[in-house]
């Protein structure tokens, strides 16, 4: 299930057994993980389970104590050009310069990239209704968010990097931010990586998913994947239990008496033949949300 | 925490205690090396009128450096506003805790330096003065928070603050010519009545601010920003990324050195026409006084340059924005360099110009006879100006690089460590040897500094070289530079040899410190952008 080479797809990230320590926390711990070219990919976690840090791997912000990082084939501290000049990135704290106005820093961030699309940028303006004679400064929140969504989708970048894009904003910003994830997808071969712990958007938008837990991946696997094989199997035992009978594949369990309730990971065929081995009956069985996956593989 | 002076007072020291030492050190550390310098060669005498004047410019750069560091340490009023108390106390308990944390600073302050230099700085009067200014100033920043008139109402308010002080050391239009020694009746009722003052508008202006209200605005800012869009509107596209870069520097930080020498040479001249309107010392400030301002800019200039940290919060680490641009540290460093040259050499420019059309061609043609005005000014300007934009430069740069790693505690440790260093040496020389015996071991110190500023550069430009951050180019060009202003200070003491050879060695290993940055500048950088 954690299987780090989820794709034949090339790679466009490729993180080989990243550790990083702040002092005595571990922040990332022998992180294996990637992301291969096209598609939308969720990186989840909790506060402090390492999204943030690991995206800053990613950008050459921190190089990795132990292991390696590669950006479209490049090391991202050795060659910042060649993979900042190929990424779209919207930071979790929207750092953007607050004495510039819109259209000073779309004129300024559009020569770093032979690639800036004016019409587009300009579509993008409009449509995120922005003056450009405003002072960063001046914008509200969900302004900033915009503007610094702009600046990182109008040269089209091969991978779009969002770090908690929707943290804090309204639903109508949240829509803009999802609207510009799957207008990136809809491009050949671009890839968004977007870490959040809004699980919902989260599974709206993403095919591949990656749950990163106290700096540990604890799941990698495709969304659909992730659905068919995490159940919630309600078993009926024959006769009253104080403790409930290990089942093959099952993360977390609770009820009581002879109704015992498990959060499973497993085909449903499997998880079937796994209850008449222990002589029970499926008296309820169904597929999980993405929040429910989330909390039962963090807990377990 | 019970109560909620308890709590302000313990978030003030616990938040700030260090910051305060450190500026506490930085506020000391001028006059320990001036007075340390000067006992070394057995000049000190505090009766000078000298030492008078010495005394003045010292205590308001201690009152100013310690100051800062208090209102930094303030935080921001606003986040105490949703605290359920009112707000006559918030500000009560955030103004005395602060001012009293001033006034001992400058007591102790002074009385460490009277035990250990005999130099007779007053304590009560300074002290009381300075915790005054203090709640004075504070005030008239939370009275126009946020507005255009900040700068200016600050301004007015210090320039009041600073004729008052001027006038307990004898007459304005004079050097100062006596030690405020006795805090008259008359003086307490002053300071007592600026402080109450003070409270007052601190409260009207947080009580304004807590409600949401704002300054009128009277559009003059709305004049100004269309001036000055008017000025630098430009739609056209940056010719490269570095084009871009350049200009983000520049109207980021680039024109703070410049502008504060216009403020401060505005500033020096409006004094002069109320205060002064005597040519010599009209010549003479712009001259000498200019050059020194130029240095002192450096400090302030090197920090501004330096700073790589995001505008929302108190760090210099490097923020996503700047550390996400496709860019090369090399480039990246070459271009922040290149915006300090241009800044050092515009505010070089903008105050060497009018000394030298002002004071030195006046005089030297003899459109203006000043038979009293010192000589130095006469003899000295040809190499005065360049070593100031020496100067200036070596410091800019310097400190801008050490601002570039973006680690306040390696600036905290070289501060205090040089602080430290500096106190021990003094201490060890003035208790452990004789009068011979400190001129050797100084003249050791002096060759031994040097020698470590040569080392260091050359070791800088060593890992900046075997990381590929500079080419050879740079190396050679950086050993020309250096070995050219070796060349000029050897020349300067073949046709006139005034400085010992310690001092020469001593220099020499300084200027080191010039070339410096074209090594350091893209290793703090590299070092700040990836962690």
């Amino acid at each position: 299930m954690s299987d780090p080479f989820p794709s034949s797809a090339p790679a466009v990230v490729h993180i080989s057994r990243v550790t990083r320590q702040f002092g005595t926390k571990t922040a990332l711990d022998d992180v294996t993980l990637i992301v291969p070219r096209g598609g939308v990919f969720g990186l989840i976690g909790g506060n402090g389970a390492g999204k943030t840090t690991l995206i800053k791997h990613i950008l050459g912000m921190l190089k990795p104590q132990a292991g390696s990082v590669q950006v479209f084939g490049l090391d991202p501290v050795a060659n910042p050009v060649g993979t900042l000049g190929r990424i779209g990135y919207l930071s979790e704290d929207r750092d953007l310069p607050n004495w510039m106005r819109v259209g000073e820093l779309m004129r300024y961030t559009r020569a770093f990239f032979p690639n800036w699309d004016d019409a587009y940028a300009e579509e993008l303006r409009t449509a995120f209704d922005l003056d450009p004679q405003a002072k960063v400064q001046t914008l509200s929140r969900g302004q900033r968010a915009r503007t610094g969504l702009l600046v990182a989708l109008a040269h089209r970048p091969d991978l779009l990097v969002l770090d908690e894009p929707s943290s804090g904003l309204d639903p109508v910003v949240r829509r803009d931010i999802l609207g510009a994830i799957i207008r990136t997808i809809a491009d050949e071969g671009r890839t968004v990586l977007f870490s959040s712990h809004l699980l919902d958007e989260v599974e709206r938008v993403a095919d591949r998913v990656a749950i990163i837990h106290q700096g540990r991946i604890v799941l990698t696997a495709p969304m659909d994947e992730i659905k068919d094989t995490h159940r919630r199997v309600t078993l009926r035992f024959g006769q009253s239990l104080d403790r409930p009978p290990t089942l093959v594949g099952a993360l977390s369990c609770a009820g009581g008496g002879t109704e015992w309730t498990y959060i499973c990971n497993g085909e449903s065929g499997q998880l079937r033949r796994a209850a008449d081995a222990l002589g029970a009956t499926v008296v309820d069985e169904a597929s999980l949300s993405l929040d429910e996956v989330f909390v039962s593989r963090v807990r377990s | 925490m019970r109560t909620i002076p308890a709590a302000l007072i313990w978030e003030l020291f616990s938040r700030s205690r260090w910051q305060l030492l450190l500026m506490t050190c930085a506020g000391s550390l001028l006059p320990v090396l001036i007075y340390s310098a000067l006992r070394t060669q057995g000049a000190l005498a505090p009766g000078d009128s000298a030492f008078i004047v010495m005394h003045f410019a010292l205590v308001q750069v201690n009152m100013f450096t310690f100051g800062a560091g208090l209102m930094q340490s303030l935080g921001p009023m606003s986040r105490l506003y949703a605290y359920p108390a009112r707000t006559s106390t918030l500000v009560a308990w955030q103004l005395l805790p602060a001012m009293a944390l001033m006034m001992l600073e400058m007591m102790a302050t002074s009385a460490a330096l009277n035990a250990v230099y005999g130099v007779r700085w007053p304590i009560w009067g300074p002290s009381l003065f300075a915790a005054v200014a203090l709640s004075a100033v504070v005030a008239t920043m939370w009275l126009t928070e946020r507005s255009a008139w900040l700068p200016w109402a600050v301004g007015l308010v210090a320039a009041a603050l600073g004729i008052w002080l001027k006038t307990r050391y004898g007459l304005l239009s004079n050097h100062p010519t006596h030690y405020w020694t006795v805090v008259t009746v008359w003086d307490g009722i002053w300071l007592s009545l600026i402080a109450a003052a003070s409270y007052s508008v601190a409260v009207y202006g947080v009580s304004r601010n807590r409600r949401g209200d704002t300054w009128p605005a009277w559009g003059a800012r709305a004049w100004l920003e269309r001036v000055s869009e008017s000025a630098s509107r430009d739609n056209g596209r940056f010719q490269s990324p570095a084009a871009a870069q350049s200009w983000f520097e520049w109207r980021k930080k680039g024109w703070a050195m410049p502008g504060c020498v216009v403020f401060v040479m505005l500033m020096g001249l409006l004094g002069w026409s109320i205060f002064s309107r005597e040519p010599r010392l009209f010549i003479e400030q712009l001259f000498l006084g200019g050059g020194a301002l130029m240095c002192v800019l450096g400090l302030l200039g090197g920090l501004i340059l330096g700073d790589c940290g995001t505008q929302n919060y108190y760090s210099a680490e490097m923020g996503h924005f700047l550390a996400t641009r496709p860019m090369s540290n090399a480039r990246l460093a070459q271009l922040m360099l290149w915006n300090s040259a241009k800044s050092v050499g515009a505010a070089w420019l903008l105050w060497a110009i009018p000394a030298l059309l002002l004071s030195v061609v006046p005089v030297a043609t003899g459109m203006i006879a000043l038979p009293d005005l010192d000589p130095f000014v006469m003899q000295s300007w040809c190499w005065y100006l360049p070593v100031a934009l020496i100067g200036s430069w070596t410091i800019t740069t310097c400190l801008a690089a050490l601002a570039m790693t973006g680690r306040q505690k390696l600036l905290f440790t070289l501060f205090f460590g040089g602080f430290a260093v500096l106190l021990g040496l003094n201490l060890f020389a003035e208790y452990a040897l004789s009068q011979d015996q400190k001129l050797t071991f100084w003249r050791g110190v002096f060759i031994g500094f040097s020698g470590l500023m040569v080392l260091g550069t050359v070791l800088l430009f060593a890992m900046a070289r075997r990381r590929a951050l500079i080419g050879t180019p740079t190396v050679w060009a950086s050993l020309a530079a250096w070995s050219a202003l070796i060349a000029g200070l050897v020349a300067t003491q073949v046709n006139d040899p005034q400085l010992p050879l310690a001092a020469c060695v001593c220099i020499g290993g300084m200027l080191a410190l010039a070339v410096a940055p074209f090594a350091g500048t893209p290793l703090a950088l590299a070092w700040n952008r990836t962690r």
